[in-house]
């Protein structure tokens, strides 16, 4: 639980968050952060349920677009403000992910990662095929209402909070021992009597809904979805995973800050290195990954805890 | 604990370095250049052709300064290439550097419709004028956005408009199939076909999306050749494309007439790819190199004498559009978003691609009516077959059996 210089501490990096954009008061900066706003919320929501507890999911672009298509589609067809769609994505993602859940956590490990792969896939060529609902690869385009940066940044942020809360309550609740049991050891999970199917679900489905929540929110502020983009396997669900490697699987901050360093490097990198940005950025991930296999946040409480010579709590800090 | 702020000040130190480095890097807006800002997929599944229209744009500068044209009212023109990586958030990140960092006088590029799309939007917004070069969805100029010119790229459902004339003289088929990619450009242009064959009362028998990329076609080419099309009309990709072609040779399967839809169809490396399968494929163009407009042949010997590739229609499209972006900058009577906007509205140019004009149409806004071919492959080169007035050689219809090749 949050002790009191935990607590502190948490304002105020909440109260630099609420500050920034005033300080860094242009606009394509202001772009950058939001992005990262939406990455650090994917982030946290993949997290939840293949950090916390172990199930690898390759599949996270399904939730992500069937949140983005949701508020798209609420334009297309209803001609409502596909802000509604804050509300209709992460439930409509929720629902998707029974059935998912259904399927895929029959399988263990790699089989997991390979089923949620296949299902992710199966929704992008679905969506891509439905043309007369979807409007198929054309995609849909939309003429956001608000254009000011600011509004969609605190947004994002209140986005990103939600998440980490509600995320930070359920990993030191009970649901959070058991689902990091059942990521160490499954089968002695389940002799100890703990439903780990039902476990999973619970993991499964609110990180199914951040992540649709993180989709709608996109579409409202990128104005413009088809299927190859956000059902992707490369953009979408493998970079979540790189996203969280770098900053710190099964921690609280890590998703932020792998997303933090991502996309602005992948930023800087595109700017300022020309068309081999793309090469020197893919290098640098892997090395950091091969170095800090742990991620930034991680490898952290490493260091920290060598340094102060102390015995070694429980791994992966929460 | 001391764990948050560690990791709180690594976030902030990263944070601010990176804002810090981006921030001073576009800073030095001086008031002797016009910038234009750039943007294509320089990295990517789509860099060959980003690469190409790169290269003629920088073509087009260097002539353009040679004749004293790079320089406006005192100012010299500055192009600011961004690389979208073929991915639309990054080409709105990039739209964003340049509008409010660089801040451009005005934005062109612009080549899958996804990024084409998500650039235009952001450019209306921002009221900064963008000239798409090659996006071709119908949408992008349908959206009533005044800031969005389409000048040298015909919307996806326009490609055809040659074509519909050699149909309705020469070809008149009974029964067509339709073969696509699953993408915006191929759903789009099929999409415009087929609402024209409904409306000439032409019988389509086989109306299927492939996936991208695919590499085995023979199911399809089967199912299809089961119904015995008098015609196939095809919009794929340069791999895809010759893939089919090569595969309908190895099945023997006959039609009287394959048309492909531009893109993979009249690129060189169709031919390089298929091989003798080319042969007598037609295709919808937009340019060939052949074509009478004053100064195309030039652009294509000087291109392929300079980088030692023959360039096709994507980089005529870049070539001309720089020689539009030149006119317009200066005829502009103050260089402000809004002046050049005029300006471009204003446009009557004659380019490698025909004259230029920016007109409202159909539903269109600022969009050129584009000029359109029928080519045809003749032993590795692509001849213009229609409208005659232009034609560098005659068309062959039907086209002969493979066995009797």
């Amino acid at each position: 639980m949050l002790n009191k210089k935990n607590m502190l501490m948490t304002i105020v990096f909440a109260l630099i968050a609420l500050v920034l954009p005033l300080v860094i008061n242009a606009p394509y900066q202001q772009h950058i952060l939001i992005l990262v706003l939406i990455w650090a919320t994917i982030g946290t929501a993949w997290n939840l349920l293949s950090g916390y507890a172990g199930q690898v999911s390759f599949g996270h672009a399904a939730f992500f677009g069937v949140g983005a298509y949701s508020a798209g589609i609420l334009t297309l067809h209803y001609s409502l403000s596909p802000w509604w769609g804050l509300i209709l994505g992460p439930v409509m993602s929720m629902l998707i992910a029974l059935p998912i859940g259904a399927i895929a956590f029959r399988l263990r490990g790699p089989y997991f990662a390979l089923a949620t792969l296949a299902l992710g896939e199966i929704f992008r060529l679905v969506f891509l095929n439905m043309t007369e609902f979807t409007n198929g690869a054309k995609g849909i385009l939309i003429m956001p209402s608000i254009t000011s940066k600011i509004i969609y940044y605190y947004a994002g942020l209140g986005m990103l909070a939600v998440t980490l809360l509600v995320t930070y309550l359920i990993v030191h609740s009970k649901i959070g021992y058991y689902l990091v049991s059942i990521r160490e050891d499954q089968d002695a999970a389940t002799s100890l009597g703990i439903p780990t199917t039902l476990y999973k679900n619970l993991a499964l489905l609110p990180s199914a809904f951040f992540t649709g929540l993180a989709g709608a929110f996109y579409m409202n502020y990128v104005a413009f979805i088809d299927p190859n983009i956000v059902f992707n396997l490369t953009n979408i669900s493998i970079m979540v995973i790189l996203v969280v490697m770098l900053g710190g699987v099964a921690t609280t901050w890590g998703p932020t800050i792998g997303a933090a360093l991502y996309i602005i490097m992948g930023e800087l990198f595109r700017t300022t290195l020309g068309s081999a940005n793309v090469l020197v950025f893919g290098v640098l991930v892997c090395l950091i990954i091969m170095f800090l296999p742990n991620g930034i946040a991680g490898e952290l409480d490493i260091i920290k805890r060598i340094a102060q010579r102390k015995k070694a709590g429980l791994s992966g800090g929460v | 604990m001391k764990k948050y702020r560690k990791v709180l000040t690594v976030l902030l130190l990263v944070t601010f370095l990176a804002l810090v480095t981006t921030g001073c890097g576009g800073d030095g807006s001086s008031d002797t250049t016009v910038k234009v800002g750039v943007i294509l997929p320089l990295t990517g599944s789509e860099a060959m052709f980003g690469e190409m229209e790169k290269n003629s744009f920088e073509m087009a500068y260097e002539e353009l300064k040679a004749a004293g044209k790079t320089t406006v009212g005192g100012k010299e023109i500055k192009l600011m290439y961004e690389d979208d990586q073929g991915k639309q958030d990054v080409a709105r990140s990039a739209t964003e550097k340049l509008v409010n960092q660089d801040k451009v006088a005005m934005l062109s590029g612009g080549y899958s419709s996804a990024c084409t799309n998500v650039i235009a939007g952001s450019a209306q917004n921002a009221n900064v004028p963008f000239l798409i070069v090659t996006g071709s969805s119908d949408d992008i100029t349908k959206q009533g956005w005044n800031y969005v010119f389409r000048g040298t790229a015909a919307p996806a459902s326009k490609y055809t408009g040659a074509f519909w004339d050699m149909m309705e003289k020469v070809v008149d088929p009974q029964s067509v199939a339709i073969i696509f990619e699953n993408t915006d450009f191929g759903t789009s242009s099929s999409k415009g076909f087929r609402t024209e064959c409904q409306k000439r009362g032409i019988n389509i028998v086989f109306d299927q999306a492939y996936e991208h990329g695919a590499i085995d076609f023979k199911p399809m080419l089967a199912n299809l050749r089961s119904t015995n099309p008098d015609m196939i009309f095809a919009t794929s990709y340069v791999m895809d494309a010759s893939m089919i072609v090569k595969q309908m040779k190895e099945l023997d399967f006959n039609t009287k007439l394959f048309v492909g839809n531009g893109a993979g169809y009249t690129m060189p490396e169709f031919y390089q790819n298929a091989g003798a399968a080319s042969d007598f494929v037609a295709s919808t163009s937009l340019w060939v190199p052949n074509v009478t407009w004053p100064g195309a042949k030039d652009y294509f010997e000087k291109y392929k004498q300079k980088f030692g590739k023959e360039p096709d229609y994507h980089g005529a499209q870049a070539y001309a559009t720089m020689y539009v972006i030149a006119d317009a900058l200066g005829r502009a009577t103050d260089l402000t978003n809004a002046g050049i906007q005029k300006a471009l509205k204003q446009a009557d140019i004659q380019t490698i691609m025909g004259p230029i004009k920016f007109e409202d149409w159909d539903g269109f806004t600022n969009q050129n009516k584009p000029n359109t071919y029928v080519v045809q492959w003749s032993k590795g080169k692509l001849e213009v077959i229609w409208p005659e007035d232009v034609k560098s050689a005659s068309y062959v219809y039907p086209v002969p059996k493979w066995s009797e090749r």
